[in-house]
């Protein structure tokens, strides 16, 4: 390689002799960027070991192209980024969720003790007479120590950089009061003649002490309430305003007033805000067990009421059906009996209408016998009150076979039956006659006598039963006052009794 | 927000504690006056579009400036000298603060604070004064802490420099 004219070049030789071709090499590797890139490659990893083993620029340089290289890779395929972390962060989320179950069980057990206790209701009672709040009471009694509030303030100004206070912490306006800080300090410095470089490490009031860490360009404080281990706090403090001064060194120079970029201070000012309670005997949290107990033994009660109401009730609702079904089987069945019981009626009915029917018929029938019995008992005492038998003159003689005899006595045996059909007793009475037109009479009286009681003999002999006939002649008590004077036949009267 | 430490200066009973009661809420007593020697407050303004917080360092009064605790001046963004109209000796205090300050702080956005400005009858300064005072080329703003006037101009003045000088 030549640079500039042959004769300049060869000026340039003689002035360096060997080392002019190495600052030619040189030249040619910063001239040409993959030369240069190769070069560097060859040293890079041991160069930036061991500027990271000098201080932490190197992290603080790295920090925002190394976010916003993760930035883009989780923006661009979150999935890797989440495949990667699932073995860390399954365990670390599993780790957590027992931490903050384990924490919630302390503190519920704690709320507990402190609710229930007798300590608690003379701290309650301290709370009243002193005025303050029960959980100041508290926190003074059960706290060997606790860091309330951390103060990151500019050295050279007094101005606040960062500022951060424990949950239960009561502060003021944490701007003025670290401007307070540093003129207390200035104050001191002053007044006491303090040598260069000596500064304020402690302030201390009551139960609250003030530690405060003097950095080149920041101060930490420390705002404690109780019984301050010092050397830990103090050391404590060193290390966070050495990480502060570290990571933050080019912000603290440049702070012009603008706190913005002190943001993030937070996290590490935060670490500091520890606390120690008084140590208490480990025991199991038997509070909190027994309060988990009541409820789940409350639970399990209310469970076990609930579904005892809800097995009577079905129960209940078992015997109602049961009941209903009885009640309706009772029903179907009184249903069937009523339907039995109407039909028989109605086959009663159907025969006793049957009867009624064949009463009624038979009556019918009996009637008509009846009336027919009336009518042939009607006829035969016609016929039989018709009937004549004409004796010769003067004679009383009867012939048995007489047709008109018989007629007669058949009549007369029909005419009982009739009557006895018809529940009656019939009587014929046989009247003798005579003719008065000759003869005594006397003698006719006898005659007529005599005829009457031989018709009645004959009739008796062709069959008639004998109570059924009586014999009178003519001119006894019971003459018939139809019968005519001068007739020769017998008369005959039928009566029904 | 920018955060600006800011002094006020000035002889004693000038009106310094006054006029930052007229400006501010304190949340300290004037007894830090008497003790350490400083008072501390806050205000918070609006100046074009910028916020700025200025922590307002209220210095016990001095007779002049050797008996200024000037570890309190350090990091201060700038300062105001209050002169108390009806005393003359304000007046000379003011200027020789003034002149030791930029001595030992340099250059810093300042405003002149005339106070009093309800008793101007009584004003033991004249024209010539006032001439000096505006030779300095620092703001002059006249001010009444009894009646709040000027006050609220007065921190304005000095908080536009500090925006200026911020930007």
């Amino acid at each position: 390689m030549t640079v500039g004219t042959p004769d300049v070049e060869q000026l340039r030789r003689l002035l360096f002799g060997k080392d002019y071709d190495d600052l030619l090499v040189l030249k040619e590797q910063f001239q040409h960027s993959d030369k240069y890139s190769a070069s560097v490659a060859g040293i890079i990893s041991e160069a930036l070991r061991l500027r990271s083993g000098q201080d932490d620029s190197l992290s603080e340089v790295l920090e925002p192209t190394v976010e916003q290289a993760l930035t883009r890779s989780i923006s661009r395929n979150p999935k890797g980024i989440a495949d990667m972390l699932y073995p860390v962060m399954g365990p670390a989320i599993r780790k957590s969720i027992n931490q903050a179950l384990s924490e919630a069980l302390e503190n519920l057990n704690r709320l507990l003790e402190n609710s229930l206790s007798l300590r608690s209701w003379k701290w309650r009672f301290d709370a009243w007479r002193t005025g303050q709040s029960y959980a100041q009471i508290a926190l003074l009694r059960t706290l060997v120590y606790q860091v309330e509030q951390v103060f990151l303030i500019h050295r050279e100004t007094g101005l606040l950089l960062q500022h951060v206070e424990s949950p239960n912490a009561v502060s003021k306006d944490p701007a003025m009061v670290s401007g307070m800080l540093t003129a207390i300090q200035d104050f001191i410095a002053d007044s006491f003649d303090a040598s260069q470089g000596d500064a304020l490490r402690t302030l201390s009031l009551g139960d609250v002490t003030v530690l405060i860490e003097h950095g080149p360009q920041a101060v930490l404080a420390m705002v404690v309430r109780g019984n301050v281990p010092s050397e830990e706090l103090h050391e404590l403090l060193l290390e966070t305003s050495a990480a502060i001064h570290s990571q933050y060194a080019s912000a603290l120079k440049a702070f012009h007033g603008n706190p913005g970029p002190f943001a993030n201070t937070a996290t590490l000012l935060s670490d500091c805000l520890k606390s120690r309670q008084q140590r208490q005997q480990q025991h199991s949290p038997w509070l909190a067990w027994l309060l988990l107990g009541s409820i789940a033994s409350g639970l399990a009660y209310w469970t076990f009421t609930v579904w005892q109401a809800q097995q009577q009730r079905l129960q209940q609702e078992a015997g109602e059906k049961q009941a209903q079904q009885q009640a309706l089987q009772t029903l179907s069945q009184r249903l069937q009996e009523l339907q039995s019981h109407t039909s028989d009626l109605q086959t009663s009915l159907q025969t006793l209408t049957a009867q009624q029917r064949e009463q009624l018929e038979q009556h019918r029938q009996e009637s008509l016998k009846l009336a027919q019995n009336e009518q042939a008992i009607s006829e035969l005492s016609h016929q039989i009150e018709a009937s004549t038998y004409p004796f010769e003159l003067g004679k009383a003689d009867v012939g048995l076979q007489q047709p008109g005899l018989v007629q007669l006595g058949e009549n007369i045996q029909a005419l009982l039956r009739a009557s006895n059909l018809a529940g009656k007793t019939p009587q014929v009475i046989i009247v003798g006659n005579a003719d008065d037109s000759s003869g005594t009479e006397e003698f006719n009286r006898k005659l007529a006598q005599q005829r009457a009681s031989n018709l009645r003999d004959a009739l008796i002999r062709n069959g008639v039963p004998a109570f059924v006939l009586a014999a009178y002649s003519i001119n006894g008590p019971e003459q018939a006052a139809t019968l005519l004077k001068n007739e020769r036949s017998t008369r005959y009267q039928v009566r029904l009794y | 927000m920018i955060q600006k430490k800011i002094c006020l200066l000035g002889s004693f009973s000038v009106g310094k504690t006054s006029l930052i009661s007229r400006y501010v809420n304190s949340l300290f007593s004037d007894k830090y006056l008497t003790t350490v020697g400083v008072r501390i407050d806050k205000k918070q303004l609006d100046i074009d579009g910028q916020e700025l917080s200025l922590l307002i360092w209220d210095l016990a009064g001095q007779d002049d400036f050797t008996n200024i605790r000037t570890s309190y001046l350090r990091g201060m963004a700038g300062y105001i000298i209050v002169i108390d109209g009806t005393r003359h000796n304000s007046w000379d205090v003011a200027l020789s603060i003034d002149k030791l300050v930029r001595e030992s702080m340099g250059e810093l956005p300042m405003v002149f604070a005339l106070n009093k400005a309800d008793l101007k009858q009584e004003w033991q300064l004249n024209e010539n004064h006032l001439r000096t005072l505006a030779q300095t080329g620092k703001p002059l703003v006249e001010t009444s802490a009894k009646l709040g006037e000027g006050v609220e101009a007065l921190f304005s003045a000095l908080a536009k420099q500090l925006v200026v000088q911020h930007d």
